[in-house]
């Protein structure tokens, strides 16, 4: 094959396709962006969301009963359910009965939040205020898994939730972000109920962008209260 | 979830007019995880008409009343019902490319085939359209390098470069079948006023009224192709510059293949004429300028690939390529819709390395200029940003700030604003816009457009989800 073709399918891809190799091994220059990009996924698993950040947006932070990070990996039921304490936090602290419920939590991928929640969370904030939605007392779920969103719906009752969760870092991206919802979360709710804008993040849906269709989506949800796969977009 | 649109098209040249009918499948596209988008995914011709000789009562005055009975005739031919039709575009072409005419034929367009059809003339667009139609463009997407769509015509050769499936410059030559003119008297009847200057240059003084021979025929119709192949080669020859309708505008790059398309360009095929009987058939160079273009180019190195569609190149582009869907996520006000003849505005906005001092003088320029041009209409133009790459939500913040407080500075009446972009951020733009801008201010924001080679926009209804159609042409009719 020709070199500029070559070149013309890895545009198409960000996968590692046409690396070459020395024998049976890979090219050095292309072993070692495997290990840095596989360092930078165990990284962004084992990172913590940045302080600063969350204190920037008035975050406080509840944490699910995960313990470890091991155990976090190993049983993802710990991370649905939310520790006594976060239970009470939230309780205290958080504003019953809002239209949309907000909650931020680092999941498979703290590095996701670090780089993405400056652009998508006032850009999604925006968006819900145009279209006239209040929204609840935000905070940040540590350990969290994607149905922690039940547990809080019964605390809280929201009408609308929104959880933005990292997800699961490949070798490709591991900042890539996704944005959870649905119509009154509780517990027992169906996973069809639920619906997310996925691969968030700089070089995929754009981070923008994806906040100002999540307030149309909302939106929706809240017109024809319903989400997942009875919603008519 | 698809439908379709029916679109029209019409393509009145110096020698021939063209009708056709297509139908656009839009589909909305896209799993439940991502962003949804919409695309035309199928184009297809459902009616061609025949290929008439454009009316005309002078050289270049078209005959109104013959053209209306060859349209109404080919309406009830295709049978389609003009309250279907939703796009399309009309293309008048080489010499009669001229605004009474065009405002003519839009005048009766718009009674009855709706607000939808664009009037459009201009050697650029028309240039690129063909190229579409020819299969030129899709050609630029399989191969490495260039090719260029020569649509030759009766007045015209319009030349669309194409790159990787985008048009990348486009130029016009004074070259074309009817730019000379011979009787069965084996005299020239017409010589064209463009051309003349060239056959000085290049000592071919032939003069009307006076006899030529085939082969004075032969030598002229060769030197003038070898001078357009020449051009496109890098290495102008025989006075090239002076068959440019203009100078170009930027260096030429390196032309791989060639696409020949419009009536010279389907001659090429047909018999080499020897004799100048055979020349007369047409009372024009045309014959005689295909087949020696064949021979020239030929030897000039480049690949030639047959055109998918010749004569019809240009109606079919204007039909069928002339519509296209935005993006999936847009803001848009639905009630403002359609917004036709819209000027396009553009700024270069660097979004990795946002400088807001530097936009707001860009902008503050750019603005100051549209004010002087459209300062009455409302809204006044489409503002068009090219170049973004990544944009941050504070460089957006910062950019919706600026624009809404120049805009509202420089149009105080103004009751909309209107902006369009290449990249996915439409809706985020918009609402940004909407929320920064004065109380009342109507805001239109619409991605996924390609501006690059048009200066005016209109903006269509809503077709597949969000997605609104719209037009991108080189030249408005009122």
């Amino acid at each position: 094959m020709e070199n500029h073709q070559l070149e013309g399918l890895r545009k198409f891809t960000p996968a590692r396709i046409g690396v070459g190799r020395t024998g049976t091994r890979p090219l050095t220059k292309d072993f070692l962006s495997f290990r840095i990009d596989h360092a930078a996924a165990v990284d962004a698993v084992y990172g913590e969301v940045s302080s600063e950040l969350l204190q920037e947006f008035n975050l406080f932070a509840v944490e699910t009963c995960y313990g470890t990070k091991e155990e976090y990996l190993k049983r993802p039921d710990k991370g649905r359910v939310l520790s006594v304490e976060g239970e009470q936090l939230i309780s205290e602290r958080c504003v019953r009965n809002p239209q949309v419920q907000i909650v931020i939590s680092d999941g498979l991928s703290a590095s996701a939040i670090n780089e993405n929640l400056l652009d998508v969370y006032p850009a999604l904030l925006d968006s819900l205020s145009l279209y006239q939605i209040e929204v609840g007392t935000p905070f940040f779920v540590k350990g969290g898994r994607v149905a922690c969103m039940d547990a809080i719906g019964e605390i809280l009752n929201p009408e609308a939730f929104i959880l933005l969760i990292g997800e699961r870092p490949g070798l490709v991206c591991a900042h890539s972000l996704s944005a959870y919802m649905c119509y009154r979360p509780r517990k027992g709710m169906k996973e069809s109920e639920r619906m997310v804008i996925s691969n968030i993040h700089r070089r995929g849906t754009p981070p923008i962008e994806a906040a100002a269709h999540i307030g149309t989506l909302v939106n929706k949800m809240l017109e024809q209260k319903a989400s997942g796969v009875s919603l008519v977009v | 979830m698809g439908n379709w649109i029916t679109s029209i098209g019409l393509d009145i040249g110096t020698s021939t007019t063209k009708f056709i009918v297509s139908h656009l499948s839009i589909a909305e596209q896209g799993s439940p995880f991502h962003l949804p988008t919409s695309q035309i995914i199928d184009r297809t011709v459902v009616y061609a008409s025949s290929i008439y000789t454009t009316p005309l009562t002078s050289n270049h005055d078209i005959d109104m009343e013959s053209l209306l009975t060859i349209l109404s005739t080919e309406y009830e031919q295709s049978g389609i019902h003009m309250k279907d039709v939703k796009a399309g575009a009309v293309i008048i072409t080489g010499e009669t490319a001229r605004k009474e005419n065009a405002e003519k034929i839009i005048n009766y367009l718009a009674d009855r085939a709706g607000d939808f059809v664009v009037a459009t003339a201009g050697a650029d667009l028309e240039g690129i359209l063909a190229g579409k139609g020819s299969g030129a463009k899709v050609r630029s997407e399989e191969i490495e390098g260039i090719v260029a769509n020569v649509d030759i015509g009766g007045g015209t050769a319009n030349v669309a470069l194409f790159e990787a499936g985008r048009a990348i410059q486009t130029f016009t030559f004074h070259v074309g079948g009817r730019l000379i003119r011979i009787n069965d008297q084996e005299e020239v009847v017409y010589i064209s006023e463009y051309v003349r200057p060239w056959l000085e240059a290049n000592c071919l003084s032939h003069q009307t009224g006076k006899g030529i021979t085939f082969h004075e025929l032969k030598e002229l119709c060769t030197r003038m192709n070898q001078s357009m192949i020449s051009f496109l080669s890098g290495k102008p020859k025989y006075h090239a510059d002076l068959l440019l309708v203009e100078p170009i505008d930027k260096p030429l790059p390196l032309i791989k293949e060639i696409i020949f398309s419009g009536g010279v360009g389907h001659m090429m095929a047909g018999k080499e004429p020897s004799q100048i009987n055979e020349v007369t058939t047409f009372g024009d160079i045309g014959p005689l300028l295909a087949s020696t273009l064949l021979k020239v180019s030929k030897l000039s190195g480049f690949h030639l690939i047959n055109a998918k569609e010749t004569t019809r190149a240009t109606v079919i582009g204007a039909g069928m390529q002339n519509t296209e869907i935005s993006g999936a996520t847009v803001f848009v006000q639905e009630d403002l819709l359609p917004i036709k003849n819209l000027p396009i505005v553009r700024i270069m906005v660097d979004t990795l390395e946002f400088n807001a001092v530097a936009f707001t003088n860009q902008l503050d320029e750019v603005i100051k200029q549209a004010r002087r041009l459209y300062e009455v209409e409302d809204p006044p133009f489409a503002l068009g940003l090219l170049g973004m790459d990544y944009c941050s939500y504070q460089t957006m913040k910062s950019m919706t700030s600026t624009i809404c407080q120049l805009f509202h500075q420089h149009f105080p009446n103004a009751t909309c604003l209107v902006v369009i972009c290449e990249s996915d951020i439409g809706k985020a733009l918009g609402q940004s816009l909407k929320k920064t801008s004065h109380e009342g201010m109507q805001i239109i924001c619409i991605d996924q457009v390609d501006f690059l080679h048009g200066d005016y926009i209109d903006l269509g209804f809503r077709t597949a989800g969000e997605a609104i159609s719209l037009s991108v042409k080189t030249l408005a009719f009122g």
